[in-house]
Order: structure tokens, then C-alpha cells, then sequence
């Protein structure tokens, strides 16, 4: 691992810029219609447990990557097969969030541009950036945060100033009960932008105070959803239910119509500016986290990663789709048949495992005594797993019930936590 | 070494790249449309005929100019708009940006014809932007010759109507400014309409776009004149002066208005003005199969002009005249409601009103909304404040009749 650490204060920024880079501006699906509002409020509430687990997993193996738990977890195949799974996924979501980049820049400022020329431009800076690695990623992150802040403030106050906010377009609040908003939340709106934040499980080890960084982690997570609740009313109230449903930038009109007599005009290119600032965090994250993920399963140098990875994401943005409507059939698919798989079941399943293994080492009473386990829960047989000697583990793979021994467990702290993954 | 040279290497190709963006066209090479007029194409009735207004850089900035109008037309038919812009092309020497238009004028025979495949395009297109103003150009002018007019302040007829629109509806109260988004939303009303700003001419139509036809000082003149009414996305007719004021009033688009009064006991007039005004639109759901709309307007008036001997430091005068103010404000409304009803237009969003109080029972009417409406009862609640009367508080024919 790196010998790098970012700080509490850095951690809020990236989630904050991660959530908000392509949440803000792009059409959230809109299947609550009027009250899409409550229902990201509501994804956020989800969003917020999600990443209590995930931070669980952490705290329990503070100083490992997730792929080196995996493996911890579920045995050395399965556990590297899941680190592949990951990565390709973090992979997957970085190209799209480019492609989303792409096709904003291309539909609204260059538009003879080929799309692949802008995305490589956009992924010839990522790599870069990661090429000097995440701190440097870190702290841009804050500069950024500020000027998002300051560009959203001004945004907010030309709508404001402009009398084009109608609250009534709002109205009536849960017009056709909560079905339609429980509906939605349980389609998208939990997972996009909210339960992303697993990307940053890659990311936690590097903090250097877990702790707080984990309750910045909370903040970020809240403030982008209040923020994004309130962006989505405002469009509401603004353009009308219905021209922000058929929008696929629905921010991007919003802050247009917000021109001051004929004065201030054409305030939308901050919208532009703001979102490509936040593509960029989005992939850079997502792409970092495959990245380290990849080097950490492969155990190749991180720096020798980076540059193959920019191609193959560049590579799988022309494969994404033809037009933007499938681009965005697609990724609408994908966000509730194979999302969901990463943000909640494989997370869900690992939780229980390292809980068990927390209580198989708790009730083991010392050193040299054989404990073992294995999942019984049937989750696709999970097979146990146990630390061995500094660094080296036995994995059983689909093991037949509990009873697999380790042999001489190390000294296996308190927390049931093992030896350093690499 | 080897390595320097590929990396300098490199670095060459990569400037390539970042020479600009890709398709930079340069304010040289682009014509700025400031407005667009869309009429029906004379040779075939489904065709259309758009006619733009380019904006002439040479002949604004001054210097380089040749005495020639500021602004300049170019028009191309086409079955939809963005093919008369590619028809358009073979006039015009450069790439036509519409990014910067302010109106778009529709005649009223395409309005007559609906609407709704014109506002596709303009909802759509990237460049124009939603803040663009939409007016109606009456039958007898072309929406052609409005884009073709000269203006005597200003430069650029479009920004100069598109401001007259923002300052009608400020000064005025017979309109308000109806942007893209706002027409959208209008036909998008269940049962509604939009209404949308009409515009005319005054003084000869054919000699607006003559440069000799601002050389005098009482030139030809496009201005903005009272709203046109739609059912659904069809132009059915035009509102009166007071129609359209009651319009303003209900849509709680009402800023400043001038209102005459004649006192019960006295001779001549008083003028008043609305300096502010607020609408508030409630339903009484007592009966939800036949909901009452209740309109209630709160205005501040002040007083302009009394051209008679009445007593105003008496607040008891005051009082009458408020009075007497609600009533002429009423009467408006009810003509504006009077006129929606016959053509059965719900443009004032009375059903929303419905639905927003009760989702439940708009569920039930929705669909019988049209038989609705029509009979629709409204139930109308003026309320008027004088704030004050200027500098004077009696005429000067006050002391002179004592």
C-alpha cells in the first residue's frame, strides 16, 4: 500500500463532488415525478445505511483494502474473483460516468466534436491525475469543493433573484400516494448517487484518522443529499414537472432560464463547468479504486496500471451505446438488475461473514486452539476463512460446514482482525 | 536520449490536440439571429416560411458600417423549421446561430393551424435558449414583415420588441412576458391552453422595414397588443383589453395597471394605479363533483389623477373608492373567466387548482373536466388597499367649488 493519507476534511470533499458531480445535472429518472424530491431524500436515508456497512467492513479491517479482505473473507478464488468482480464493476461505472461526460459537452458546447475525442481528453487528465496518485487527487478535491460552493451559491441566488421559482408547480405533495416515490427509491433512487459511495470503500484505508473521517463520510453523504433533494425541487419548480422529466440535463435549463433583465445571461455554462469538474472526481474515484484494486489482486505497481486501464475504459465508452437513449436504457437496466449485486448483496454477504469470523476468533480462547467456520446461511456457500501466520492464510473454499481448522492462528487481535492483506 | 526524443515527440502530437475546440466557429464566420418569424409558406399549406432576423455587426459597432440597416432577413421553407434554417443557408454567407435570438413571432395562421410542432423545435434545440419571448403576429401582417421592421430605439428590432414585452407587462398589465417554457407548460394544462402575446403594426406595414421609415418622427411601429387565447395548442381568439387585464390579474402576472373610476357623486374622472398586487386561486370542494373556484386579489392602489372636488383626506372617501375599485377589478376578472369559458380553455389552470388541493377529487373530475369548465362557477374576492395619493391629498377644484 501507498504510504499515503488523506484527511477527514478531504474525504467530505471527494464524496461531496462524487455525489454531486453527475447527480446534479443529470435527469435522476424522475419515476416519483413531482415529489422525485422526497424520493432522493429518501435514497439518501438508504444511501446513509449502505455506507454505515460498508464502513463497518472497514473499521473491522481498518488497514486492509477490500480486496485484500475479500480474499480474507470468502478464500483466496472466490475472495479474488469478487476483487475481479469489483474492479470491472468500478470500471464499468467510471466509463459510463465518461460517457455522461461526453454526451453533456457534446449536446450542449461542441457539437461537431466526436464524442471519443472529448472523453479522451477527459480520461488523458484522470490518468494523469492518478498517475501522481490520490493525494494529489485529494487535495484538488478541495480547491474544487470550493468553487462548486461558490458556483452554487451564485446559481442559486440568480434563480432566486430571477422570479422564475413557482412552488406551486411542487404541488400537491404525494398527489398519487407514496407508491410511486417508495417505487422509485427502490429502483434508483437509493443506488444512483447514493449507494456509489462504495467506490469509496477503496479510498478508507488510506484516512488517517478513521473515525472521523468515516463521520465526514456521513456529513458529505447528507449535505450532497439535501443538496440534491434541493436541486431537484428547484428544477421542479422552475421548469414545470414535466419539462424536467423529459430533460436530460434538466439543471442545465434550469440555471438558463435564470437570466437577471438583460444583464446576466446565460448562466448555464457554470452548470457545464460544475458538472465536467464533477465527471472528473466521479471517474477519477471510481477509476482509482480499480486501480488499486487491480494492483492489489495482481500485485502489480500501481503506476504500471493506470495507463492500460485508460484505455480499456476509453475503449468501453464506444461500446456503451449508439445513441444516448440507449446509453441511458442501458445504464436504467443495469442500476436495478446489476447494481444492486454490488451495492448491497456482496456487501451484505461479507458483512455476515467477517461477523461470524469476529465471533469464531472471540470464542476462541487462545493461541494454538483450532476455531473454524463456515457460512450456513446458504448464501452460495461462502466458504470460511481464517488468518494464519503474518500475512499468509489457509482459505477454504466452499468448505463443508463449520469445523475447518486453522492451524496456529497469530496473534489475532481482539477484533478478530488478520495480518496485512500484501 | 532515445527517451527525450519520443517524449518530445509526443508532446508535438499532443498540440495537435489542443490547438482549440474542435468546431470553434469564429463571431466572423457566424450570422447572430436575433429573432425568428414563422409564417405559413405561401405555396404549399403544410410548408412553413422562416424568416430570420440577422443582426448586422459591421452596421451596429459603427465604424465600419455602410449606412445600411442594422439588421437584415433571410427566410427558407421547409415541412419543419430545421429545414427551412438548412434552406435558409443558401442566402446567407455564414452559419447561422440562433443561440442569441430574443423573440420568435408566429403568424396567426400557423397558430390557427397549432402550435405544437413549432414549440418541439424551439423545446428542443440546444441554441435557443427557453427565455426567448413567443408572440403572435395578427392576421393582417406577416410574422415576416415584423421581422423585417426597423425600430426607432434600439438597434435590433427583436431585442427591442422582446423588451417592449417586459415593459408592457411591468407598466401595463394587459401582458406578461410569455417565454418558451411558459407556453409549454400553458398547453400542457389539462383542458387549458396558452395564451400567448400578440403583436401588430402601427402606422403602414410596408414601410417598416424601410430605413427612410425612421427618418421621420412618428415611424411605423411593431408593438404588442393583447394576448391571443388557445384551446390546447390552437389559436381560437383574441382577448379584449379587459379580458386580458382580468387574465393578467388571475394568472397573478399583475405588476402596474392604471384604473377609472367615476365617483357616485361627483363629476370626472379618477385615475388610479395598481402598484401591487397579489392573486391567490382556491377551490371550495363542498360538492367535489362541482368544485367553486374562489379568486381573491389583494391590490395596492395609489391615486394618479382626480379630476374632481371629492374630500380624499376623508379615509371614508378612500373607503368608497376602494370599493368602487373592487368592483371595476372584479369586473375584469369575470370577463377574462367569461371568455376562457366560452371557448373552453382552461388557461387559467383551474383545474391544477383542483388538483393541487385535492388529488382525490380532481381524480374523479378529470376526465369530465371539459363538460366542467365551461359551467364552472368562480366565486370573486377583490380586495383593495389606496396606499396613498401621490403628493396631494384634495384636488385644487376642491377649494375652488367651497
Amino acid at each position: 500500500m501507498e504510504k499515503i493519507r488523506i484527511t477527514p476534511m478531504q474525504i467530505f470533499s471527494l464524496i461531496l463532488l462524487f455525489e454531486l458531480g453527475t447527480g446534479l445535472v443529470v435527469n435522476l429518472g424522475m419515476e416519483a415525478h413531482k415529489d422525485e424530491w422526497l424520493a432522493v431524500l429518501l435514497g439518501m436515508i438508504i444511501g446513509l445505511l449502505l455506507y454505515a456497512g460498508y464502513t463497518m467492513l472497514y473499521l473491522w479491517f481498518p488497514d486492509m483494502l477490500p480486496t485484500a479482505y475479500y480474499k480474507l473473507l470468502l478464500g483466496k478464488y472466490l475472495g479474488t474473483l469478487l476483487g475481479i468482480g469489483y474492479m470491472v464493476f468500478f470500471m464499468y461505472k467510471a466509463s459510463r460516468d465518461l460517457m455522461d461526460g461526453g454526451l453533456l459537452v457534446i449536446a450542449t458546447t461542441l457539437r461537431e466534436t466526436p464524442v471519443f475525442i472529448v472523453n479522451m481528453l477527459m480520461m488523458l487528465t484522470v490518468a494523469y491525475t492518478l498517475h501522481k496518485g490520490l493525494e494529489v487527487l485529494a487535495r484538488t478535491s478541495l480547491i474544487f469543493f470550493a468553487f462548486m460552493m461558490v458556483v452554487g451559491v451564485l446559481s442559486l441566488l440568480l434563480i432566486a433573484f430571477a422570479h422564475i421559482v413557482d412552488i406551486n408547480r411542487l404541488l400537491p405533495v404525494l398527489g398519487d400516494g407514496i407508491g410511486p416515490v417508495l417505487q422509485s427509491v427502490s429502483r434508483t433512487n437509493y443506488q444512483f448517487p447514493f449507494a456509489e459511495v462504495v467506490a469509496f470503500t477503496m479510498l478508507l484505508p488510506y484516512l488517517n484518522h478513521s473515525k472521523k473521517g468515516i463521520k465526514a463520510g456521513y456529513l458529505a453523504l447528507l449535505f450532497s443529499g439535501l443538496i440534491l433533494s434541493f436541486g431537484v425541487a428547484t428544477t421542479i419548480a422552475v421548469l414545470g414537472v414535466d419539462i424536467a422529466e423529459r430533460s436530460y440535463f434538466p439543471m442545465l435549463i434550469t440555471v438558463g432560464k435564470a437570466s437577471i433583465s438583460d444583464f446576466i445571461q446565460r448562466p448555464d455554462i457554470f452548470i457545464v463547468m460544475t458538472f465536467i469538474i464533477g465527471i472528473y472526481f466521479k471517474i477519477c474515484i471510481y477509476f482509482f479504486a480499480a486501480v488499486i484494486g487491480i494492483s492489489n489482486i495482481f500485485n502489480i505497481p500501481y503506476q504500471k496500471v493506470v495507463y492500460p486501464l485508460t484505455l480499456i475504459i476509453l475503449t468501453l465508452t464506444a461500446g456503451i451505446g449508439r445513441s444516448y437513449s440507449e446509453f441511458l436504457l442501458k445504464g436504467g437496466k443495469m442500476l436495478y438488475l446489476v447494481d444492486p449485486i454490488f451495492f448491497i448483496v456482496l456487501p451484505f454477504i461479507l458483512l455476515i461473514a467477517a461477523m461470524i469470523r469476529k465471533l469464531v476468533f472471540r470464542s476462541r480462547s487462545g493461541p494454538g486452539t483450532g476455531g473454524g467456520f463456515g457460512t450456513g446461511t446458504g448464501d452460495g456457500g461462502m466458504g470460511g476463512a481464517g488468518t494464519g501466520t503474518a500475512g499468509t492464510y489457509t482459505g477454504a473454499e466452499g468448505s463443508s460446514g463449520p469445523g475447518c481448522e486453522i492451524p496456529g492462528g497469530g496473534p489475532g487481535s481482539g477484533g478478530g482482525i488478520g495480518g496485512g492483506g500484501s | 536520449m532515445i527517451k527525450r526524443t519520443i517524449a518530445i515527440v509526443l508532446a508535438f502530437c499532443c498540440m495537435v490536440l489542443m490547438t482549440g475546440c474542435w468546431d470553434a466557429i469564429e463571431l466572423n464566420r457566424r450570422a447572430i439571429v436575433s429573432g425568428i418569424g414563422i409564417d405559413q409558406a405561401p405555396e404549399d399549406e403544410r410548408k412553413l416560411l422562416v424568416t430570420f432576423q440577422v443582426i448586422i455587426a459591421d452596421e451596429i459597432t459603427g465604424k465600419t458600417g455602410r449606412g445600411a440597416t442594422p439588421t437584415s432577413t433571410y427566410s427558407g421553407t421547409g415541412y419543419t423549421i430545421s429545414e427551412a434554417i438548412r434552406n435558409a443557408s443558401r442566402q446567407v454567407p455564414r452559419l447561422t446561430s440562433t443561440a442569441h435570438a430574443r423573440f420568435i413571432a408566429i403568424s396567426e395562421s400557423v397558430a390557427r393551424k397549432g402550435i405544437t410542432e413549432v414549440m418541439d423545435f424551439l423545446d428542443r434545440d440546444s441554441d435557443i435558449r427557453l427565455t426567448s419571448d413567443v408572440v403572435i403576429v395578427k392576421q393582417e401582417i406577416s410574422a415576416e414583415a415584423v421581422t423585417a421592421s426597423l425600430t426607432p430605439i434600439g438597434k435590433i428590432t427583436a431585442y427591442s420588441l422582446s423588451q417592449k414585452a417586459e415593459f408592457a407587462s411591468k407598466e401595463h398589465g394587459e401582458n406578461y412576458t410569455m417565454e418558451i417554457d411558459d407556453i409549454i407548460r400553458d398547453l400542457l394544462t389539462p383542458g387549458g391552453g396558452a395564451v400567448i402575446n400578440g403583436v401588430g403594426v402601427v402606422g403602414d406595414v410596408n414601410e417598416t422595414g424601410k430605413k427612410s421609415s425612421l427618418e421621420k418622427t412618428k415611424s411605423p411601429l411593431v408593438v404588442l397588443e393583447d394576448p391571443a387565447i388557445f384551446k390546447g395548442d390552437k389559436l381560437v381568439d383574441w382577448l379584449a383589453p379587459n379580458e386580458s387585464r382580468g387574465m393578467v390579474w388571475i394568472k397573478n402576472k399583475m405588476k402596474k395597471t392604471s384604473i377609472v373610476l367615476e365617483p357616485d357623486q361627483e363629476k370626472g374622472d379618477i385615475g388610479i394605479d395598481v402598484i401591487r398586487s397579489k392573486t391567490g386561486l382556491q377551490a371550495k370542494l363542498n360538492d367535489p363533483l362541482h368544485p367553486v373556484i374562489q379568486v381573491s386579489v389583494n391590490v395596492q392602489l395609489s391615486i394618479r389623477e382626480v379630476n374632481t372636488a371629492i374630500d380624499l383626506k376623508n379615509p371614508d372617501m378612500l373607503h368608497k373608492i376602494e370599493a368602487k375599485a373592487n368592483e371595476a377589478i372584479a369586473k375584469d376578472l369575470r370577463a377574462a373567466v367569461q371568455k376562457a369559458q366560452s371557448v373552453n380553455s382552461d388557461i387559467f389552470g383551474f383545474g391544477e387548482v383542483v388538483q393541487r388541493q385535492s388529488p382525490a377529487a380532481w381524480k374523479k373530475i378529470q376526465h369530465q373536466w371539459g363538460d366542467l369548465f365551461p359551467q364552472l362557477e368562480v366565486e370573486y374576492k377583490v380586495n383593495s388597499v389606496i396606499r396613498n395619493t401621490q403628493l396631494r391629498d384634495r384636488s385644487y377644484k376642491f377649494n375652488q367649488r367651497s
